[in-house]
């Protein structure tokens, strides 16, 4: 018996040593090369093996993280002392992620003249306060992707200005009443804060000490009005984006347009192949044509986490990754993206024509939106509660219940309410 | 005409707990063999519920407009806006109008295709038995999926069906008709399961006392409601009890049907409202008291379903 319990004794000592040697890392090691975690959704595979090739001393290691509750994640992981290095994030989502202590400080540890690489409205999205948390990596300016199948079968006209795109809707909808311009995405906070943003909406602004919040202002009334019209006329078909079913309505064309940036380009091509050839791209429709303004949906920094033990090695990686000629190259190529860099909108690929346009050169409306957009708007520190938010707000519209200006005066409760329970102090 | 009254059910005698001769003797061998059991349970119950109920007594405070947080002790607040939150009284309503709606269907139709199933009117008993409860072999996620699929007017066969008939289709995934949408895809994976129960419960009964029940006179549908059903009481009603705890926690159907429906709220029930509340927002302290609320809500209600099953002499 004694001896049996002592061999117990044993096997569990060397259990317990095994785990907790397995909860060291190697890059603790000092003089070794430093090696950096790297989480984003998108892929930067190939940009990272570039890195590693050249750069010996500090390897990249990249992990591929599904989007689903990607911020949640990465919240807990900083808390726990586990988090990446290096991680992306979204613009919406940087305030949320300095509110949660989240990012480093990146101010003097990238090249000195970094800032006038990027459009303004572009930097403003990754300072805040006179610090810098992040590198952006691409921008989401926005267009009209467009049927030119439906189109042409309807004679509609690509519109010019929201009157139009609504006359466009009617004109359709009257013609073959199984057909839609538009869907009324009904879960979709980023479409519709890409709107606000043309129409020259604030959000949010701060006062001293205190944020102010804006979710209804008069600025995007008219967005509100007009969506409310197409809605209640039944002239745009309601339904929540990337679904199965508004997949398959915009690759048979019962949807014929979708307002949305540049990045819907790849993902047009991947996820509705059928349709190839009978899409185009158009500006954004304007509010007022004289005076063109773009809204952005999308986009993303690559930030440095609060909890990196190599502030200065992955902030040297994220302003190679976003701004080197030969990782933008890449970039744009391999992974699909749309530079934040306005040196990489000067790449030749974005001047060749797109087979699944019809041969349209698309990405030259879009560098020309990205000098549209208003460098005015900003983002909460509470998005990460806003955007589900929206989801029950405009659903609620969906069903009849609210009118869009009503769901966006509950946006604005909630989202007042909101802060106020995450400690935020909010000004009336 | 004698009548038959059920026999209690036959309890095991006490199996004989303590040995004769007290052997007390101090040996480790039986700790031993409880430590697994007892590591799992510290680390996934007692620890997950210690930590949910110890957050949920704080709330962050900010210093400036990015300052940095610092979790507060509160006390009791975070449940007191808990109970005066109508978010969750929405979705504790809907969970009771679900479990309104579900558990009555399920156990009537599961209790009905037991009673059976154990008759002599069946043909091809285990085949039918299998089918019935095949559903429940597929995963929850998975069944709601597919359910997702038929509830599509994209995709879905029924919707084409009324089409063909020229009939206007309910729209399945939005406004109240959701839920009764659930509802169904909850009976599809729990009858089966429900009437494997019920069905053990009845052959369990001996033989005799049926025989002597038609010896008396009595017929197939006599037999099955006069002695067979009275007799499997206790196990419908244990069953009762399950569901119940189990439309509490109504979860998978509202998460995954979400994105396709306008109706589904990121409160639409109690545990899609903490989750929310955890894993979008971050809010761990107000996720916990919803959680805790939620199960001191179910744990009442389950206690007072239980007196009223014993008060009838049910369970």
């Amino acid at each position: 018996m004694g001896q049996r319990r002592h061999r117990f004794a044993v096997a569990a000592a060397t259990a317990l040593l095994a785990f907790t040697a397995a909860c060291g890392t190697a890059a603790e090691e000092s003089g070794g090369p430093v090696e950096l975690t790297f989480w984003t959704f998108l892929d930067n595979s190939a940009e990272v093996e570039i890195w590693n090739s050249k750069n010996p001393d500090t390897k990249v290691k990249a992990e591929k993280v599904p989007a689903q509750d990607y911020y949640a994640k990465l919240q807990a992981a900083v808390k726990a002392g586990n988090a990446p290095d290096v991680a992306l994030v979204e613009y919406q989502f940087v305030p949320s992620m300095i509110a949660c202590d989240c990012l480093a400080d990146l101010t003097g540890k990238v090249g000195a003249n970094l800032q006038e690489r990027f459009p303004e409205w572009v930097w403003n999205q990754v300072n805040q306060q006179g610090k810098l948390y992040g590198v952006p990596q691409d921008i989401a300016p926005m267009g009209l992707f467009y049927r030119t199948d439906v189109f042409s079968q309807y004679g509609l006209t690509v519109p010019k200005t929201w009157d139009e795109y609504a006359a466009q809707a009617e004109k359709l909808h009257t013609a073959d009443p199984s057909k839609y311009l538009a869907t009324f995405a009904t879960n979709e906070a980023g479409q519709w804060a890409g709107l606000a943003w043309q129409a020259g909406a604030r959000w949010f602004g701060t006062e001293g000490d205190q944020w102010t919040v804006s979710m209804n202002p008069p600025q995007s009334q008219r967005v509100a009005d007009l969506w409310q019209d197409l809605i209640s006329r039944k002239l745009v078909k309601a339904e929540p984006d990337f679904s199965t079913g508004w997949v398959s309505d915009l690759t048979s064309g019962t949807v014929a347009s979708w307002v949305a940036p540049v990045w819907a380009g790849s993902y047009l091509k991947g996820s509705m192949a059928a349709s190839a050839g009978k899409w185009a791209v158009a500006p954004m429709p304007q509010w007022d044509p004289a005076k063109p303004q773009v809204g952005n949906w999308g986009g993303s920094s690559i930030s440095v986490t609060s909890s990196s033990e190599h502030v200065d090695q992955a902030a040297k990686f994220v302003e190679w990754l976003n701004t080197d000629q030969q990782s933008l190259n890449s970039l744009i190529t391999k992974s699909s993206i749309f530079p934040a860099d306005k040196s990489g909108l000067l790449d030749p690929s974005f001047a060749k024509p797109q087979e699944f346009y019809g041969g349209q050169k698309i990405y030259e409306v879009f560098s020309e939106a990205a000098k549209q957009v208003d460098p005015n708007f900003t983002w909460g520190p509470t998005m990460t509660s806003a955007f589900p938010a929206f989801t029950d707000e405009f659903g609620k519209v969906a069903n009849g219940e609210q009118t869009v200006s009503q769901a966006l005066d509950a946006l604005q409760r909630r989202t007042v309410e909101d802060m106020g329970k995450q400690g935020f102090s909010v000004r009336n | 005409m004698t009548t038959l009254a059920p026999p209690r059910a036959d309890r095991p005698t006490r199996p004989p707990t303590a040995a004769a001769p007290r052997r007390r003797r101090r040996s480790v061998a039986p700790l031993l063999f409880l430590l697994p059991f007892a590591l799992c349970f510290t680390a996934f119950f007692l620890v997950p519920i210690g930590v949910a109920v110890w957050q949920s007594l704080f709330q962050p405070r900010r210093s400036g407009l990015l300052g940095k947080t610092t979790e507060v002790f509160v006390g009791a607040a975070n449940y007191l806006d808990v109970l005066a939150d109508p978010k969750f009284h929405e979705g504790l309503l809907r969970v009771l109008a679900y479990a309104v709606l579900t558990i009555p269907l399920i156990m009537v139709v599961a209790t009905v295709l037991a009673l059976l199933l154990d008759s002599a009117l069946v043909r091809a008993r285990k085949v039918f038995r299998l089918l019935v409860f095949l559903p429940y072999a597929v995963p929850a996620v998975i069944a709601t999926l597919l359910w997702g699929f038929f509830y599509q007017p994209q995709f879905s066969p029924i919707v084409r069906t009324f089409d063909a008939l020229d009939w206007s289709s309910p729209d399945f995934l939005n406004g109240t008709a959701v839920l009764l949408s659930m509802t169904n895809i909850a009976a599809w994976e729990w009858i089966g399961y429900n009437m494997i129960i019920v069905l053990a419960a009845l052959q369990a009964i001996p033989t005799s006392v049926h025989e002597a029940a038609k010896l008396d006179g009595c017929g197939e549908l006599a037999v099955a409601v006069r002695v067979k059903l009275p007799m499997v009481l206790p196990a419908i009603g244990l069953s009762l009890l399950f569901s119940l705890i189990g439309a509490f926690q109504f979860f998978n159907e509202p998460a995954i049907l979400k994105p396709l429906s306008a109706t589904i709220t990121s409160y639409y029930t109690p545990n899609v409202y903490a989750y929310q509340k955890a894993f979008a927002e971050g809010q761990s302290g107000y996720a916990g008291a919803i959680a805790v609320t939620l199960a001191v809500v179910t744990f009442l209600f389950s206690l007072y379903f239980l007196r009223l099953g014993r008060r009838r002499g049910v369970i």
